[in-house]
C-alpha cells in the first residue's frame, strides 16, 4: 500500500508566490547571513566578483592587470595605474572600494554605460571583508574536504543512518519534512533498478514483502547486499563510467570503421563487480601500462584513454588527429575525475577557476608521449585471451617477447655503437618514379634530398661506386633517413616513411649484375609497435617512420657475406616504399645518406650459431605461441621511448598549428597547493595524484555522480562543472561528509558508499509529491520525496527483455546486433555489417550495453531515450520526453517481441484466469498490486481485443504493461 | 578567440539572469527542469533562452527579433561539387590550362590528395549569363539557369577543414568534431514548429550511403536530444517505428492507448508527477504523427504536372523526390528540412567522381528539381518566408589532381577549402545578387569572404536570431552555432 505524504507545510505558502524556484531562495540564503557574521570570500565576495568584474578583470582579459581570479593580483597589489587594489583593513587605500563607490562616472566600476551598479548590499559586503582584513579563500571546490560532524534535527527519528541527518536539517531550514516510506514493493523496485538496472521478478517481491514485514531494515539490508553480489551490478553500473570515457565499438570520423576493444568494456563490468578500489580504478586506467610489473588486466585498463576519435578518411593528416586525441584525453580526464572545465584552458587562462593556459600544457605533457598517433589499425595493442585462465601465460610470453627482442637489439644495437663507420661519397640516387632526387656534398658524406614533388610508391635507388667504399671488404651499411625539414620537424612532425622491402646489387664495369641480400638488420629504437622494427623482408613487414618522422632515424643493413667489391664495381640499393599515408601521402624517403663499416664483427654478427640467431628462433616461438592463444585484442596505451620522446610546446591561442615555448609536465598551482605534487612526475604518478591523500576534487566528484544516478541530481547539480561557474552544492556538508567517508573510511570501495546512499530514509522514501512541492523543487533537490525517474536508455530496454523472460544474462564478449529497424544500417564501409541473430537466438537478448555502439549510427532506441553517441565524455544525460519514444516502446521489433512474449507468458501461466495473469502482469512491471480500478480497464482492453482478434489480446494488454508511466520511470 | 565577443556575451549575463530564473521556475516538467539544470551551469547565458510550453519542447516560439525565414530547406551535396564547373567563371583560368601551378599557391597549403607541383586545369564546360541579373551559369545547369533572378550567390565562402567529415560538421554545426548541435537542432530549439504532428526538424538522403559523419550532421550535440534531426524516408517506415505492428490495426492500437491513458492518469493521481501528464501527451502526439507523418510523405497525391516539373519518380529514393517532400512539409509546418544528396567529390579516381564522368550524371540529377522546388514554392507564395540554401563542404582547386605525384587517366580537382560557393533564395534574401568575388582563377576571395561562421550569423539573422545571444551553455562556455570567433552577419545579402 502507497502512504500518504502529508502536505502540512510549515512554510507560509501565501507569503512566497509559487513562481519563486529554490534558486533564488538559496542564494538569498546564502548571502544574508554574512552582514551579520565574518565575510567569507568564496562564499560572499567571489560570487559578486564573477557576476560583475571577472569579464574584464579575469583570466581572459585583465584590465589594468588586474585579475579576481588570483589573490596576487588584487591583494597588495598595484594594478597598472599604481594604486593598490585592496589594501586589507583600510578602505580609504583600496582603490577597489573607492571605484566601486565613487560618483565620478570616469572612475566607476563597473562602467555605468555599460553594465548595473553592484547593490548597496554588495558594496557593503566588499566593504566588510576589507575591513576584516581582506582574507582570500578559494573556491570550495579546490578546498580539501573535511569531515563535518553529523548535525541533529527534529526528524531524527527517522533518519536511518547520518546521511539522512543532513538532508533533514536542510529541510527543516526549509520548512519541510520528510516523505513516509515507500511501499516494500516499489522499493524493491527502486533498489533493484537503481542497483542492476533490472527490475525485480514476481517471486523476489512476494519474498521481500514477506521479510519486510517481519523486519524491515534486516530486509532492506539483505535485499541490497544480494543485489551488489549479482553481475548485474557491474553491468549497470559501468554504463555510467562508460559514457564519461566515451566508450564505442567504432572510431568516429571518416569511416568509422570498428574498433576492436570491448575488453576494456568487460574490464570496466568487472571492476565494478570485484568492487575494484576506486583509487585503483584510476591508476590504472590513466597508467596502468607504467605500474611495476603490470599484469594484463593493467594494460586493458588503459584503454580507458583509446577511446578517443580517430579520422581514417583519406586524405587526412594524422598528426591532426593525434593532438586531438591528446586535447581529448586531456579534456575528459579533468571532466572526469575533476569536474573542472579545464578546456576552457587551452587558449588562455580560465575565466573563473584559477587555471591557467600554461597549466594546460604542462598537463599535456603528460599525455604527448605514448606510442598511438591515429593510425588505422589502432596500435599498439595487446592481445587478450578469451579465456580468463590464460592471462598470465599470454603476459608472460608478451614480456618473454619484449625481453627477447630487447636482447637481440642490445647486441645489435651495441656492435652498431661500437663500429667505426665510415660516410659514403660519389652517390648517385634516383627514384622509379617523377619523384626526383639532389644530392649535396657534406664534409662527411653525401646526402640526398627529393626535389619537388614526391610520388606515391617511389623507390629510392642509390648507386654508390666502389672507390668510395676504399679497399676492404664491405660487412655493415648504415641508412640514415632524416626528415625534410629537421629543425622543424621536431615539433610539427612531417609525414615519416616506411620501407617495405630493399633490394641490392652489385653491377660490375661488364655489365654483370650480382644479387645479394641482407642476413640482418638493426633498427635504432628496439620496439615501437606504430613504428614498424621487424626485420625487412619479403612478407611486407617494413622499418620506417609509420606514420611521423620528427628525428633522424638509422638502419644497420648487414650483407650475408661481406662485400669484396672489384675495381669499377657499383653497389646499387633500391629501397621501396611502396605505403600511402591515407590513400595520399607518399611514406617516401625524402633526406638520407649512407655509412659503411668493414668491422669482421659483423661478418659473425646474425650467423647462424651467434646468439643474436638462437634469441631470434625463441622469439618467433614464443610470437606463434601467443598467437596461437584464442582471444581479442585490445589498444593500450604505451609510452614511446626516451630518445624518440616528443617535446611539449605551448599552443599560441590554442592552436595547434602554432607552437610557442617548449613546456614540461606539471599540475596545476591552484590544486597543487592542497593535493600536494608528486616529487617526479610523470603519467603514473599524475595518476596517483588524482586520488591522493587530499585532492580535493576527485572523491567529491565521484560521489556525487552516484548520487546523481540514484537520486537524479547530484549534491553538485551541475555534474560537469564544480568550478565556480557551476551551481553550488545544495548540501555542502553532505557532500564533504560523503567524499571523506568514500576515500577514507571505505577506502574507495563503490559498493560501501553506494550502500550507505540507498540505505537512507532518503533513498527510501515514497516518491509521491504534492502540486506544492513539484513548485517548490520541481527537480527534488531536497529530497522531501523520494526519487522519481525516467529509466534509462538500456534500462527500457533491459528491463521489456526480463519482464517478457528473454534476457540474456551471459556477460561480456564481443558487441551483439540486436534488431534494428530496417534502412538505418547503411554504414560507409559495406564490409561492415550488421548481423542480427534470429528469433530465439541468445545474442538477440543480451544486456544493452553489449549492443555495437557505431558513433556514425547510434542505436535509434537508445538515441530517442537519450543515450549519448559517445564521441566524448558525456558526464550526464538530460532526460526528454517525445512522441518518438512513444513509437519505440510501441512499434520497435524489440519492443514488439518483448510484448509478444509476455503476453505469452501470463496468458499460459494464468489460462484459466485472465485477471489474475492481469494483475501478476502490472505487479511485475510497477512493483506493486493492481487496485480495482485499474484491474477493470485492464480487464476491459482484453476483453474488448479478445472479441476482435484473440490471438493479439494479451500482446496488447502486454504493450500498455511495456509503455506505463510506472513502468518507464523508478 | 576573441576577447570581444566573449566580453559581449558576459555582459549580459547579470541583467539576464534574475528574469530567466523566474520563468524558469515554472517549468516543472522535464524540458524545465533541463533548462534549469542548464541555465544554472554558469552564472551566465547571455541572450534569451527559448522558453517552451513545459509540455511541449517543440511549442512555436518567436525569435528575438521578427525573422524573415520562417523555415529553412537546407540542399547539401555530399562531396563538394566544383564551384569551376557551376557558377565561378574564370575565362583566365583557361588560358592557363596544362600549365604548372605557380608556387604560391602551393605554399602553407594543405591538400588531401595533391602531390607537390600540379598543373591548373581550366573551366570544362562552357559558361553564359542568364536573367536580368545576369548570373554566370555553365550548362550543365539547364533549368538551374531560369531562376537565377530569384537566387543570391556566395562566391567566397570558407571554411578551415580540407577532408569531408570535419568539413560537413563545420557546415552544419559550426565545429569540426562530432558533438556540436546542427544548425537544424538550434533552429528548432529556438523556434520550435508549427506542426506537433510532424518532426520539426526532418532530414532526407538521396539515397545509399549515409554522410561518413552520419547522424552527427543532423545531431543536436549537448542540446537536448529532442532537437536532433529526425530522418524521413520515402521507402519502409517514413519515420522509423511509426507503423503499428502488423497485427495491430489502428482502432485496437487507439483502444490500448484510451487504457494507457487511463491508466496513466490514476498514477498522477497517486504520485503527482507532473511528468506523468508530459508522457500522456508525448503518447497521443505518437498516434497523431503515425496519421500525419505518412500523410505527407506520400507523393504520389500529387498531380502529375507537379511530378513533371520536379521529374519525381514516387517510390523512390532520389534528390527529386526529396525536393518535391521538401516543400511538402514545409507546407505542412516542419521548421527545417536538410536534404542531403551525395557523389560530389570529383576528384577523377575513378568514372563515377570525374569531371568528365559522374559528375555530369549529377548536375543532371540536382537541375531540375532544385530549379522545380524554387518556382514551386514560389507559385504557392512560400518562396518568401522560405529560406533555401545550397551548398557543398568545400570548393575545389583550380589545379588538377595529381594523385600519387602524377597525371590521372579522368580529370578531377582536389579538396579547397578557400572558397566555395552557394546561394540561397527566399526567406528575406536579397534576390539576384553575387556576393563576393573569387581571384582569376577561383582559388581564393578576392573581394568579401565569407567565413562559415558570418555565414551561419547570417542564416540566424534571417531566422530572427542574434547569433551572439543565441547560446546554450556547456562546458564552461556559452556555446553558439557561430563558435568563438568574431561573425557577422552579411547584411548586403539580406533583402
Amino acid at each position: 500500500m502507497l502512504s500518504i505524504h502529508p502536505s502540512n507545510f510549515h512554510l507560509k505558502m501565501t507569503s512566497i508566490p509559487r513562481v519563486i524556484p529554490i534558486l533564488v531562495v538559496v542564494v538569498s540564503v546564502a548571502l544574508s547571513p554574512a552582514l551579520f557574521g565574518q565575510v567569507d570570500f568564496a562564499r560572499d565576495i567571489r560570487p559578486i566578483l564573477n557576476a560583475n568584474c571577472t569579464e574584464c578583470h579575469g583570466g581572459v582579459k585583465a584590465a589594468g592587470n588586474v585579475s579576481f581570479v588570483y589573490e596576487d593580483r588584487v591583494v597588495n597589489f598595484n594594478g597598472k595605474s599604481d594604486y593598490t587594489v585592496v589594501v586589507p583593513g583600510s578602505l580609504e587605500e583600496s582603490e577597489l572600494f573607492f571605484r566601486i563607490t565613487t560618483d565620478d562616472e570616469d572612475d566607476r566600476m563597473p562602467p555605468p554605460d555599460e553594465h548595473e551598479s553592484l547593490s548597496s548590499e554588495e558594496i557593503d559586503l566588499i566593504k566588510q571583508w576589507i575591513e576584516e582584513g581582506a582574507k582570500w579563500s578559494e573556491h570550495w571546490a579546490f578546498e580539501r574536504p573535511r569531515k563535518p560532524p553529523v548535525p541533529e534535527t527534529a526528524f531524527d527519528d527517522q533518519a536511518q543512518g547520518d546521511l539522512d541527518h543532513f538532508l533533514f536539517r536542510r529541510l527543516e531550514e526549509e520548512r519541510l519534512e520528510p516523505s513516509p516510506l515507500e511501499s516494500p514493493g516499489r522499493l524493491l523496485r527502486r533498489l533493484s533498478l537503481s542497483l542492476t538496472g533490472l527490475p525485480p521478478e514476481l517471486l523476489e517481491l512476494e519474498i521481500f514483502e514477506r521479510d519486510y514485514a517481519r523486519d524491515p531494515q534486516q530486509a532492506v539490508e539483505d535485499a541490497v547486499d544480494d543485489l551488489m553480489s549479482r553481475p548485474a551490478f557491474g553491468e549497470r553500473w559501468a554504463t555510467m563510467w562508460l559514457d564519461l570515457v566515451r566508450y564505442a565499438d567504432s572510431g568516429g570520423l571518416g569511416q568509422d570503421q570498428k574498433r576492436t576493444i570491448w575488453a576494456y568494456r568487460d574490464w570496466v563490468v568487472k571492476a565494478f563487480n570485484d568492487d575494484l578500489p576506486f583509487d585503483q580504478f584510476t591508476i590504472k586506467q590513466l597508467a596502468g601500462d607504467l605500474l611495476p610489473k603490470p599484469s594484463l588486466e593493467d594494460l586493458i585498463a588503459t584503454a580507458c584513454q583509446r577511446n578517443t576519435q580517430t579520422n581514417d578518411e583519406g586524405g587526412t593528416d594524422d598528426e591532426v588527429f593525434r593532438v586531438e586525441a591528446v586535447v581529448d584525453r586531456i579534456n575528459t580526464t579533468w571532466q572526469t575525475w575533476g569536474s573542472v572545465t579545464f578546456a576552457c584552458a587551452q587558449c588562455h587562462d580560465h575565466p573563473y577557476d584559477p587555471l591557467r593556459n600554461a597549466d594546460y600544457y604542462s598537463f599535456m605533457d603528460f599525455y604527448n608521449n605514448t606510442a598511438d598517433s591515429d593510425l588505422q589499425k589502432d596500435e599498439p595493442f595487446v592481445k587478450v585471451p578469451k579465456d580468463r585462465d590464460r592471462y598470465e601465460e599470454a603476459m608472460a610470453l608478451r614480456d618473454q617477447i619484449l625481453n627477447l627482442k630487447e636482447g637481440i637489439w642490445d647486441r645489435g644495437i651495441s656492435l652498431r655503437d661500437k663500429t667505426k663507420w665510415q660516410g659514403l661519397k660519389q652517390l648517385s640516387v634516383k627514384a622509379n618514379n617523377n619523384t626526383e632526387y639532389e644530392v649535396v656534398e657534406k664534409p662527411i658524406h653525401d646526402e640526398f634530398q627529393t626535389v619537388g614533388t614526391v610520388a606515391t610508391k617511389t623507390h629510392t635507388i642509390i648507386e654508390v661506386p666502389q672507390t668510395s667504399f676504399g679497399e676492404k671488404p664491405v660487412t655493415a651499411l648504415q641508412l640514415t633517413v632524416l626528415p625534410f625539414d629537421p629543425e622543424n620537424s621536431v615539433h610539427s612532425p612531417e609525414w615519416g616513411f616506411l620501407i617495405d622491402d630493399v633490394v641490392a646489387k652489385v653491377m660490375g664495369e661488364d655489365g654483370s649484375v650480382t644479387d645479394f641480400c641482407f642476413k640482418w638488420s638493426v633498427p635504432d629504437v628496439p620496439y615501437l609497435p606504430t613504428e614498424p622494427m621487424k626485420l625487412i623482408g619479403k612478407n611486407g613487414a617494413g622499418w620506417g617512420a609509420d606514420s611521423r618522422i620528427h628525428y633522424a632515424r638509422k638502419l644497420v643493413l648487414v650483407p650475408e657475406q661481406p662485400l669484396e667489391l672489384k675495381t669499377g664495381d657499383t653497389v646499387s640499393l633500391h629501397i621501396h616504399c611502396n605505403k600511402t599515408g591515407h590513400g595520399s601521402h607518399p611514406m617516401a624517403i625524402q633526406r638520407g645518406n649512407l655509412a659503411t663499416s668493414s668491422d669482421k664483427r659483423w661478418t659473425r654478427f646474425g650467423g647462424w650459431k651467434s646468439k643474436e640467431y638462437r634469441l631470434q628462433r625463441e622469439m618467433i616461438q614464443a610470437v606463434d605461441r601467443l598467437n596461437d592463444i584464442p582471444g581479442t585484442t585490445v589498444p593500450i596505451m604505451a609510452n614511446r621511448p626516451e630518445e624518440l620522446a616528443r617535446p611539449t610546446h605551448v599552443f599560441e591561442r590554442g592552436n595547434a598549428m602554432e607552437k610557442g615555448d617548449q613546456i614540461f609536465a606539471a599540475l596545476p598551482d591552484s590544486l597543487t597547493k592542497v593535493a600536494r605534487a608528486p616529487k617526479s612526475l610523470d603519467r603514473l604518478s599524475m595518476a596517483e595524484w588524482w586520488v591522493s591523500d587530499n585532492h580535493p576534487l576527485t572523491s567529491r566528484v565521484f560521489v556525487n555522480r552516484l548520487w546523481e544516478q540514484l537520486f537524479g541530481v547530484g549534491i553538485v547539480p551541475t555534474l560537469e562543472d564544480f568550478g565556480s561557474s557551476g551551481e553550488k552544492p545544495t548540501h555542502p556538508e553532505l557532500l564533504d561528509y560523503l567524499a571523506v567517508r568514500f576515500q577514507k573510511n571505505h577506502n574507495w570501495s563503490v559498493k560501501a558508499v553506494l550502500r550507505e546512499m540507498v540505505l537512507s530514509h532518503a533513498f527510501q522514501q515514497s516518491s509521491r509529491v504534492t502540486p506544492d512541492l513539484v513548485a517548490l523543487d520541481p527537480d527534488n533537490r531536497l529530497l522531501a520525496r523520494g526519487p522519481r525517474l525516467r529509466l534509462t536508455a538500456e534500462m527500457v530496454r533491459d528491463q521489456s527483455l526480463a519482464v517478457s523472460g528473454l534476457l540474456s544474462s551471459r556477460l561480456g564478449g564481443p558487441p551483439v546486433h540486436p534488431p534494428l529497424p530496417e534502412g538505418v544500417w547503411r554504414p560507409f564501409l559495406s564490409r561492415d555489417l550488421w548481423e542480427t541473430p534470429e528469433r530465439g537466438e541468445e545474442d538477440r537478448y543480451r544486456r544493452s550495453i553489449y549492443t555495437y555502439i557505431k558513433r556514425s549510427i547510434p542505436f535509434p532506441s537508445f538515441a530517442s531515450f537519450d543515450a549519448p553517441s559517445r564521441e566524448f565524455c558525456t558526464p550526464r544525460r538530460l532526460t526528454s520526453n517525445t512522441p518518438l519514444q512513444a513509437l519505440v516502446t510501441l512499434n520497435d521489433e524489440t519492443f514488439v517481441e518483448c510484448a509478444e512474449e509476455l503476453g505469452r507468458k501470463l496468458e499460459s501461466s494464468f489460462s484459466d484466469a485472465p485477471e489474475l495473469g492481469l494483475s501478476q502482469g502490472y505487479r511485475l512491471v510497477t512493483g506493486r498490486a493492481a487496485n480495482e480500478a485499474r484491474l477493470e480497464a485492464l480487464t476491459q482492453l482484453y476483453e474488448e481485443v479478445n472479441m476482435k482478434s484473440s490471438e493479439t489480446a494479451w500482446t496488447v494488454v502486454a504493450q500498455v504493461l511495456l509503455n506505463l508511466d510506472e513502468t518507464l520511470t523508478f | 578567440m576573441n576577447l570581444e565577443t566573449l566580453l559581449d556575451e558576459a555582459r549580459l549575463r547579470s541583467l539576464k539572469r534574475q528574469t530567466r530564473r523566474q520563468f524558469l521556475s515554472q517549468c516543472t516538467t522535464g524540458l524545465g527542469a533541463m533548462f534549469l539544470a542548464g541555465q544554472a551551469q554558469a552564472a551566465s547565458g547571455g541572450g534569451s533562452m527559448p522558453h517552451h510550453d513545459p509540455s511541449n519542447p517543440l511549442s512555436a516560439l518567436e525569435p528575438h527579433f521578427p525573422g524573415k525565414a520562417k523555415r529553412v530547406i537546407y540542399l547539401h551535396m555530399i562531396g563538394a561539387p566544383s564551384q569551376l564547373e557551376l557558377f565561378d567563371y574564370k575565362p583566365d583560368l583557361q588560358q592557363l590550362d596544362g600549365q604548372a601551378c605557380p608556387q604560391s599557391f602551393l605554399e602553407g597549403k594543405n591538400f588531401a590528395f595533391i602531390q607537390g607541383t600540379p598543373n591548373m586545369l581550366g573551366p570544362q564546360f562552357p559558361f553564359q549569363q542568364y536573367g536580368d541579373s545576369g548570373a554566370w551559369v555553365s550548362d550543365r545547369l539547364p533549368h538551374f539557369s531560369e531562376v537565377v533572378d530569384d537566387v543570391s550567390f556566395i562566391k567566397t565562402l570558407q571554411t578551415d577543414q580540407f577532408n569531408h567529415g570535419p568539413a560537413q560538421l563545420m557546415v552544419h554545426s559550426g565545429q569540426p568534431r562530432i558533438g556540436h548541435p546542427s544548425i537544424g537542432a538550434w533552429t528548432t530549439w529556438g523556434l520550435g514548429t508549427e506542426n506537433a504532428d510532424l518532426p520539426g526538424f526532418v532530414v532526407l538522403l538521396s539515397g545509399g550511403r549515409i554522410p561518413r559523419v552520419g547522424k552527427a550532421l543532423w545531431g543536436s550535440g549537448f542540446l537536448p536530444s529532442v532537437y536532433q534531426g529526425v530522418q524521413c524516408r520515402s521507402f519502409g517506415d517514413p519515420v522509423l517505428n511509426v507503423a503499428n505492428p502488423e497485427a495491430i490495426t489502428r482502432d485496437v492500437r487507439r483502444s490500448a492507448l484510451d487504457t494507457l491513458k487511463n491508466l496513466n492518469e490514476q498514477t498522477h493521481e497517486d504520485f503527482g508527477d507532473p511528468e506523468t501528464l508530459t508522457r500522456i501527451a508525448q503518447y497521443e502526439m505518437a498516434f497523431r504523427m503515425q496519421m500525419a507523418v505518412p500523410d505527407a510523405m506520400d507523393i504520389e497525391k500529387e498531380p502529375s504536372h507537379v511530378h513533371e516539373l520536379y521529374g519525381t519518380e514516387p517510390g523512390k529514393e532520389s534528390f527529386a523526390n526529396n525536393c518535391l517532400l521538401a516543400r511538402r512539409l514545409v507546407e505542412r509546418g516542419v521548421r527545417y528540412v536538410q536534404l542531403f544528396d551525395w557523389g560530389w567529390d570529383s576528384h577523377g579516381a575513378g568514372m563515377a567522381e570525374a569531371l568528365n564522368g559522374g559528375f555530369q550524371d549529377k548536375c543532371r540529377e540536382v537541375d531540375q528539381p532544385m530549379a522545380a522546388l524554387i518556382k514551386d514554392l514560389k507559385a504557392r507564395g512560400l518562396l518568401e518566408d522560405t529560406l533555401v540554401v545550397w551548398s557543398g563542404e568545400f570548393g575545389r582547386t583550380p589545379m588538377r589532381e595529381n594523385r600519387g605525384g602524377v597525371e590521372m587517366k579522368l580529370v578531377g580537382r582536389d579538396h579547397n577549402p578557400g572558397a566555395f560557393t552557394s546561394w540561397m533564395a527566399g526567406g528575406g534574401v536579397k534576390p539576384g545578387i553575387t556576393y563576393g568575388e573569387t581571384d582569376e582563377v577561383g582559388y581564393s576571395p578576392a573581394v568579401n569572404p565569407v567565413p562559415l561562421e558570418d555565414y551561419h550569423a547570417t542564416m540566424l539573422h534571417l531566422l530572427g536570431y542574434e547569433h551572439k545571444k543565441f547560446n546554450f551553455p556547456f562546458q564552461g562556455l556559452n556555446r553558439r552555432l557561430t563558435g568563438v570567433k568574431d561573425a557577422r552577419v552579411i547584411h548586403d545579402l539580406i533583402a
